[in-house]
C-alpha cells in the first residue's frame, strides 16, 4: 500500500524547485563574474535570487540558495578571488550579513505562505459547511429526509462514502461503496462514543439533549477536525427540524380527524333528532292504546329505547359544541343524590352483566349550584370508563361524600391500576394510555370534556392515588354553597351567572 | 282512556312527521286534530275555526312560536296553549309563559306528559267547580276566609304566603313565571324582585312540606318561577 502511494510526483517537483535556486546562483555567477560587477550589486543581485526562491519555492530550497549564493560570493567575489577564504574582515560582515538576511527573508516568506495556506484551507472548510447548511435547510423534510442530506455531504466534502445510523428506528442510510464502514457506525451508536481511530475515516456520534439518538460514519474525510463539529451541528438541527415537522403534521392530522369525526357525528345526531321524536311520541302512544299487558309493556320498552337513543344524540351533540366552544353552564339549584341515583340506575340498566353499586350515602348533601344536564354528562363519562377500562368480573363502585367545602362523588372500578406514565396525561385532549389504545375503541376526549365541565362549576376531577386494594377510583369534588350566605346572595348567583 | 266528545286540537310545527305523528298518536286517545305548519298557518286557521287548545311547537320559521302565542292570546283569549320547547332554552320558557302560553313541554318528551298537561290545561280553562275554595292534594285553600288547611289541619300563613299560595294553587299544574306572581301579589311596579319570592316560598315550604328541601307540592321552575305541583299531573306522568 505504501509504495504504490509512494508521491513520486511530489518528490520530483520538489527535486525541480531546490535545482531551480541553484541554478539560478550559478547562473548570475556565471553572468556577474563576466561583467566583474562589484560584491554589492552581485550580494544584491543573490539576494534577488533567494527571495524570487522564497515567494515561488519552498524554504530549503531557498535556505540552499542562499548558503550557495554565500560560497559563490565567497570564491568568485570576494578577495582573494578564485580561492575560498576571506581577506578582509570586514568582507566577512558582509557574507555572513548576506546569508543572515536570505535566510530570514525565506523563513518570513515561508511563514507568510503557511499563514495564507492555512487561510486558505479554513476558508474552504467554512465554504463547504456553509453550502451543506444551505443545502440542507432548503430540503424539505418529509419522508426520506437522510438520504439526501447524506448525499450532500458527500458531493460536499468529497467523501468516499457516508453512513448514517438512525437509533430511533435502527435502520441504516448509506452512500458510497458500502464496507466496513456500516458495521463501524453501528457499533459506535451503541458503544456511545465517537470512533476516532482512523483519522479520514471517522464515526460521529450525533447527540441530542445528552442522548445518543444516531452515529453517522465517514470514509476519506480530509481536515476533519473543523468539519467534524460543524457536520455535528447540522446534523443535529437537520433532524431536529424534521421531528418537529413530523410532530406538527401528526398534530394536524389528529385535529382534522377529530374535526371531521364531531362535525360527521353532529351531521347525524340532527338527522337523528327528529325520526326519534316521532318514535317516541308514536311509541307513548300505543302504551296508552295497549290492549294487554304484553302490549304495554313491549311499547314501554320501545319508548324507554327511544328516550336513550335521544338523550345519546343530544349528549353527543352538546359534546361536538362544547368540543368547539367553551363550557357554558346553566348553574341552578341541583340535587346531587337523586342525580347520581338516576344515573347509576340508568347504567345498571344499559349493563345488566356488570355489578354497578352506589353505596348508601351516610349524610345528606345540601343542594348545590350546577348545570345538573353537564354534571351527568360528566358523571356519565366517569361511569362509562370505568365500565370499559374494567374486567366484566369486577364491580364498579359509586359512593357519594360531603365535608365542609364540597360534595365528593367517587367512581371505582376494579381491575388494574393505571400506569404511572399515564398518570398525569389522562387528562389530555385525545390522550389514550398505551396499552389500551388497540383493544377498546375512544376518542380519548371523554376525560378531556369531564374536567372542562368540572373546573367550570368551580370543582375539580382528580386520579384518586392507588389503594392497596387494586382498583381506579375518580373523585369529583364540587363545591357547596355555604349555608350563612342568605337567599338574596344566592339569588344573585344563579341571576348573574344567567 | 278515550274521552267521551273529540276535543279540537291544532298541532303546531314546521316538520311534518312530528305532526303526523302527534295527530295520530292524539287521534287514537280521543283527540280530533287539525294541523298548521308556521305561525302564521295556525292564525288562519283560527279564522276558520275555533279550538280548545293548541300545541305550539317553539321554533319555526316566519314569525316564529313565541310572537304566534301571543296574537293566539289575543284573537282567541280562552284557547288553551301548550308550547313544546327545547331543553336548554330557558329563556325560551320565561318568553312562552310572558306571551301567555299556558303551560310549556320540553323536548324529548314522554307521549304520558303531554297528555297530562292537556288535560291539566283542560282543567283549569273550566274553572274551580266549587267557587272560593282551592284544593291540590292534601292542600285546601278558603279564599273568602282566608283560611289554609292541609290534610284537614289548620296552618296559619302571613297575607304574602296566602296570596302566593292561592295564586299558585289557582294555576296549580302550571308554571308561573317569577314576574306574574310578583305583579300579582305586590302590584304592578314589580317584576325583578326574586329574592322576596325566594324568601317566602322558603317560609312556605317550611310550613307546608314534610321535607322543605325536597318539596312535593311547591316546585321551583328553574329560572322560570314556581308551579304547584298538581297531583293529577304528577301522578299520570310517573
Amino acid at each position: 500500500m505504501r509504495l504504490a502511494s509512494f508521491p513520486i510526483a511530489a518528490v520530483r517537483a520538489r527535486a525541480v524547485r531546490l535545482g531551480a535556486g541553484v541554478l539560478g546562483d550559478i547562473a548570475l555567477t556565471a553572468v556577474c563574474y563576466r561583467l566583474q560587477l562589484n560584491l554589492a550589486t552581485v550580494s544584491l543581485l543573490f539576494l534577488l535570487n533567494v527571495v524570487i526562491q522564497s515567494l515561488s519555492a519552498s524554504f530549503y530550497s531557498a535556505v540552499l540558495a542562499a548558503l550557495i549564493a554565500g560560497g559563490f560570493l565567497d570564491y568568485f567575489f570576494v578577495a582573494p578571488v578564485l580561492a575560498w577564504g576571506i581577506a578582509d574582515p570586514f568582507d566577512v560582515v558582509a557574507i555572513v550579513v548576506f546569508i543572515t538576511t536570505a535566510v530570514l527573508i525565506a523563513r518570513l516568506a515561508a511563514r507568510a505562505f503557511e499563514a495564507a495556506a492555512r487561510a486558505e484551507r479554513r476558508r474552504q472548510s467554512l465554504e463547504q459547511i456553509y453550502q451543506c447548511s444551505e443545502r440542507i435547510l432548503i430540503l424539505d423534510p418529509g419522508d426520506n429526509f437522510i438520504g439526501p442530506v447524506l448525499r450532500i455531504y458527500r458531493e460536499i466534502f468529497r467523501l468516499r462514502a457516508i453512513c448514517f445510523f438512525d437509533g430511533r428506528t435502527a435502520e441504516v442510510y448509506e452512500e458510497g461503496p458500502s464496507g466496513g464502514l456500516r458495521e463501524r457506525t453501528r457499533l459506535a451508536y451503541i458503544a456511545g462514543t465517537n470512533d476516532d481511530s482512523t483519522v479520514t475515516a471517522p464515526v460521529l456520534c450525533i447527540r441530542s439533549r445528552g442522548r445518543v439518538i444516531a452515529a453517522l460514519g465517514f470514509e476519506g474525510l480530509r481536515d476533519a477536525e473543523s468539519a467534524i463539529r460543524a457536520i455535528e451541528a447540522i446534523t443535529v438541527a437537520a433532524l431536529d427540524r424534521e421531528r418537529a415537522f413530523r410532530s406538527a403534521s401528526l398534530a394536524i392530522a389528529e385535529r382534522r380527524t377529530e374535526a371531521l369525526r364531531a362535525a360527521v357525528l353532529d351531521a347525524l345526531a340532527h338527522e337523528l333528532k327528529t325520526p326519534l321524536a316521532s318514535i317516541l311520541t308514536a311509541a307513548g302512544a300505543l302504551r296508552e292504546i295497549a290492549g294487554d299487558t304484553a302490549q304495554e309493556e313491549l311499547s314501554a320498552g320501545i319508548e324507554a329505547e327511544a328516550l336513550r337513543i335521544t338523550e345519546l344524540t343530544s349528549g353527543l351533540l352538546r359534546r361536538a359544541e362544547m368540543e368547539s366552544s367553551k363550557v357554558r353552564a346553566q348553574m341552578e339549584e341541583t340535587d346531587l343524590i337523586p342525580l347520581v341515583e338516576s344515573l347509576v340506575d340508568r347504567f345498571a340498566r344499559q349493563h345488566p352483566d356488570r355489578r354497578i353499586e352506589l353505596c348508601e350515602p351516610e349524610q345528606t348533601v345540601s343542594p348545590l349550584i350546577a348545570d345538573s344536564e353537564l354534571i351527568q354528562l360528566a358523571l356519565g363519562q366517569l361511569l362509562e370508563n370505568a365500565v370499559k377500562y374494567s374486567r366484566p368480573d369486577t364491580m364498579v363502585r359509586v359512593k357519594v361524600t360531603t365535608d365542609d367545602l364540597c360534595a365528593h362523588v367517587i367512581v371505582w372500578n376494579g381491575g388494574s391500576s393505571i400506569v404511572p406514565r399515564d398518570r398525569d396525561r389522562i387528562f389530555d385532549r385525545f390522550y389514550r394510555g398505551a396499552t389500551t389504545e388497540k383493544k377498546i375503541a375512544g376518542s380519548g376526549l371523554g376525560l378531556h370534556i369531564a374536567k372542562k365541565i368540572v373546573l367550570a362549576h368551580h370543582g375539580a376531577l382528580v386520579l384518586e392515588p392507588d389503594s392497596p386494594e387494586e382498583g381506579v377510583a375518580f373523585r369529583m369534588s364540587l363545591p357547596i354553597p355555604a349555608k350563612e350566605k342568605d337567599d338574596a346572595e344566592i339569588t344573585d348567583q344563579l341571576v348573574g351567572s344567567r | 282512556m278515550t274521552l267521551k266528545s273529540p276535543i279540537n286540537l291544532l298541532v303546531v310545527d314546521d316538520e311534518p312527521a312530528i305532526r303526523h305523528t302527534l295527530r295520530h298518536s292524539l287521534q287514537a286517545i280521543g283527540y280530533a286534530s287539525e294541523e298548521a305548519a308556521s305561525g302564521e298557518g295556525a292564525l288562519m286557521a283560527l279564522t276558520r275555526h275555533s279550538f280548545e287548545m293548541v300545541l305550539l311547537d317553539i321554533n319555526m320559521p316566519g314569525i316564529g312560536g313565541v310572537e304566534a302565542c301571543r296574537r293566539i292570546r289575543d284573537c282567541a283569549p280562552e284557547t288553551g296553549i301548550i308550547m313544546i320547547t327545547v331543553r336548554e332554552a330557558e329563556d325560551d320558557k320565561v318568553r312562552c309563559l310572558e306571551a301567555g302560553a299556558d303551560d310549556y313541554i320540553t323536548k324529548p318528551f314522554r307521549f304520558r306528559e303531554l297528555i297530562a298537561r292537556l288535560r291539566a290545561v283542560r282543567r283549569r280553562m273550566r274553572g274551580p267547580t266549587q267557587t272560593g275554595i282551592l284544593r291540590a292534594g292534601e292542600l285546601e285553600l278558603d279564599i273568602a276566609n282566608r283560611l289554609f288547611r292541609k290534610g284537614g289541619r289548620e296552618i296559619h300563613l302571613s297575607r304574602r304566603e296566602f296570596d302566593i299560595l292561592a295564586f299558585l294553587m289557582s294555576h296549580a299544574g302550571a308554571p308561573v313565571a317569577h314576574g306574574r306572581l310578583l305583579k300579582a301579589v305586590w302590584g304592578q311596579e314589580y317584576g325583578n324582585e326574586t329574592e322576596y319570592l325566594r324568601t317566602y316560598i322558603r317560609m312556605l315550604r317550611r310550613k307546608i312540606e314534610l321535607d322543605p328541601s325536597r318539596p312535593a307540592y311547591l316546585l321551583t321552575e328553574p329560572w322560570i318561577g314556581y308551579r304547584l305541583n298538581d297531583p293529577v299531573v304528577a301522578e299520570a306522568v310517573a
